[in-house]
């Protein structure tokens, strides 16, 4: 027990180090990162208002949906092109030849993502609650959506900054991804509107989980959420075992 | 004295259409205390040799044993003993020296409080308290490098890696250094494996070398060791007052002529021959030609330059 606790600290200093050199790191650029974490879901929010209705119910889907965008992906899949932008800068080596494991090296790093969201998270509330007049009725679903996404995808990121074999390739991989885990999921829209086809293989993208336990948290999904709670820790689950087991940082990468 | 490392048949391919062979079956043991250098030319498989030593790169074959782990079975158990310092090393541009270092030291275990005391200590004994709240960007590219070097330091790792440490560095820093290296060996026994091009440096440092050519280990002994087979030998170093081209350069009986710089001619030669090829060298060029010339005893340079065979300027 003592041993489980000494590695338990040690996982949380090491990844809160990680965490703070990253967030140290990005000092010149805490401004801009800001005001890229907000544009995209903010544009999209405007874009859809703009172009339809602002019935109640169609603001919770795109304010839920700008959320989930914002945290499952940018917290998520951002961790892939951050990962090859450090093996390009070499910053990896310096991560890895210390004695932090890739779980905690991979947790600071999606804890530093997850933070940069909440300035737009609490934007795209404070629009839907103030402009437009929804309301918050279980808000407790709100940060268990918020972590759960962010970690989810985690696994993915990691595997794509990891195996893509330069920058580029990594920011490629995630954008290809992106739109899959976007528009192929019920984010955006009610399960209803999607495709037949798309309905069954959305159960299988977190996205769809986040969407719906933030639509809960508006009390617009009322049954299922426990399931997506689940599923979503699976997909947590997952994301760890493909970290520790999966990832190799060390392997056989020559010097470029 | 303990044995650090203890590398037997260590083979590294890089596959592909091309495959190379960076290293092809090294054997080296490291003894507890040792700075051994490892020289060879660009390419010969140095930084390919270390990167395994710090479990950075999987060997294709062969056993690498740090003290008592398998480094090849379990290659994170080099963090916990060894500090890396990679040869084209990562900067984390916007952290202060500062920081830089207490988050190190951090890292590899050590309180804040130990932390922040030994990055103090580093910055006083380097002069670098004046920069110490500055971000890495807003030093020159040889003070950022040098303070990325002394996170080595942080967190007292009995066994460094250092890949071309003093690259970059201006020679006050690089003497300060290899000061406080030899100091650290003298006085904690830390081991250092030390890859370099700068020979004539590190000679004054190693206890051992090792010379790497083509993947393989194709020399190696103490620096003494080494220079006895140059024993009888003598370098004349000419400094002429114009460059020549190679097609210009005379040859000397009695000599080999060493590659060199084009305004410099280096000339090996046994002991009792070199009074007649100074002769010679003054016969050869015209009166004022010869802006210098100096007669030294083999170094290590010498000694890398017959072993490789293979220009080293």
């Amino acid at each position: 027990m003592k041993g489980f606790w000494a590695a338990a600290r040690k996982f949380a200093v090491s990844s809160w180090l990680v965490f703070v050199s990253q967030v140290l790191e990005i000092r010149h650029l805490w401004f801009w990162s800001l005001v890229m974490m907000s544009f995209i879901p903010l544009t999209m929010l405007g874009f859809l208002l703009l172009f339809g209705d602002a019935s109640p119910e169609r603001v919770i889907y795109i304010v839920t949906g700008s959320i989930t965008y914002s945290v499952a992906l940018q917290a998520g899949l951002a961790l892939g092109q951050g990962i090859g932008s450090m093996k390009v800068r070499r910053v990896f080596d310096y991560y890895a030849s210390l004695p932090i494991t890739k779980l905690s090296f991979i947790f600071g790093l999606n804890l530093k993502a997850l933070v940069l969201c909440v300035p737009s998270t609490l934007t795209l509330l404070a629009i839907a609650l103030l402009a437009f007049g929804v309301r918050l009725v279980n808000s407790g679903w709100l940060p268990v959506a918020f972590v759960l996404g962010g970690f989810s995808l985690a696994g993915l990121g990691a595997a794509i900054g990891f195996y893509s074999r330069s920058g580029q390739i990594a920011s490629i991989a995630t954008q290809i991804a992106t739109p899959i885990l976007v528009f192929f999921a019920p984010v955006y829209m009610p399960e209803a509107a999607l495709p037949t086809f798309l309905r069954y293989t959305a159960w299988v993208l977190p996205t769809t989980h986040v969407a719906r336990l933030l639509r809960s948290a508006f009390g617009e999904v009322v049954e299922g959420t426990g399931q997506s709670v689940v599923i979503l820790v699976g997909f947590v689950i997952l994301s760890v075992i493909l970290v520790q087991r999966g990832l190799d940082w060390r392997g056989d990468r020559p010097l470029a | 004295m303990a044995v650090a490392y203890e590398v037997a048949g260590l083979t590294k391919r890089y596959p592909g259409p091309k495959e190379v062979l960076a290293n092809d079956r090294i054997d080296l043991r490291i003894t507890s205390g040792e700075i051994v250098g490892i020289f060879g030319p660009n390419g010969a498989g140095k930084t390919t040799l270390v990167r395994q030593l710090m479990g950075l790169l999987r060997p294709t074959a062969g056993q690498i044993r740090l003290f008592d782990h398998d480094l090849v079975r379990e290659p994170t158990a080099a963090t916990e003993y060894v500090a890396y310092f990679a040869q084209e090393t990562s900067y984390f541009w916007y952290l202060q020296a500062r920081e830089l270092l207490i988050i190190t030291g951090r890292l590899r275990g050590f309180s804040t409080g130990e932390a922040k005391d030994q990055a103090e200590d580093l910055l006083a004994r380097f002069g670098l308290q004046a920069m110490a709240n500055r971000t890495l960007s807003r030093l020159s590219f040889g003070q950022a490098r040098f303070v990325v070097l002394l996170t080595v330091f942080m967190g007292n790792r009995p066994i460094l890696i250092l890949d071309e440490p003093t690259n970059d560095l201006d020679p006050l820093h690089r003497r300060a250094f290899w000061d406080y290296l030899w100091e650290m060996n003298s006085r904690e026994g830390i081991t250092v494996l030390l890859v370099t091009h700068n020979v004539h440096e590190a000679e004054h440092v190693v206890h051992r070398v090792v010379i790497v050519d083509a993947g393989r280990i194709v020399a190696s002994g103490t620096p003494g060791e080494l220079k006895a087979g140059l024993e009888g030998q003598a370098r004349v170093e000419i400094a002429l007052a114009n460059p020549l081209d190679e097609h210009e350069l005379p040859t000397f009986a009695g000599c080999e002529r060493l590659p060199a710089k084009r305004n410099t001619l280096l000339l090996q030669a046994a002991r009792e021959n070199v009074e007649a090829v100074i002769r010679a060298v003054y016969d050869r060029f015209p009166s004022g030609a010869v802006s210098d010339l100096r007669v030294v005893p083999p170094t290590l340079e010498d000694v890398y330059v017959q072993t490789v065979g293979k220009e080293w300027v």
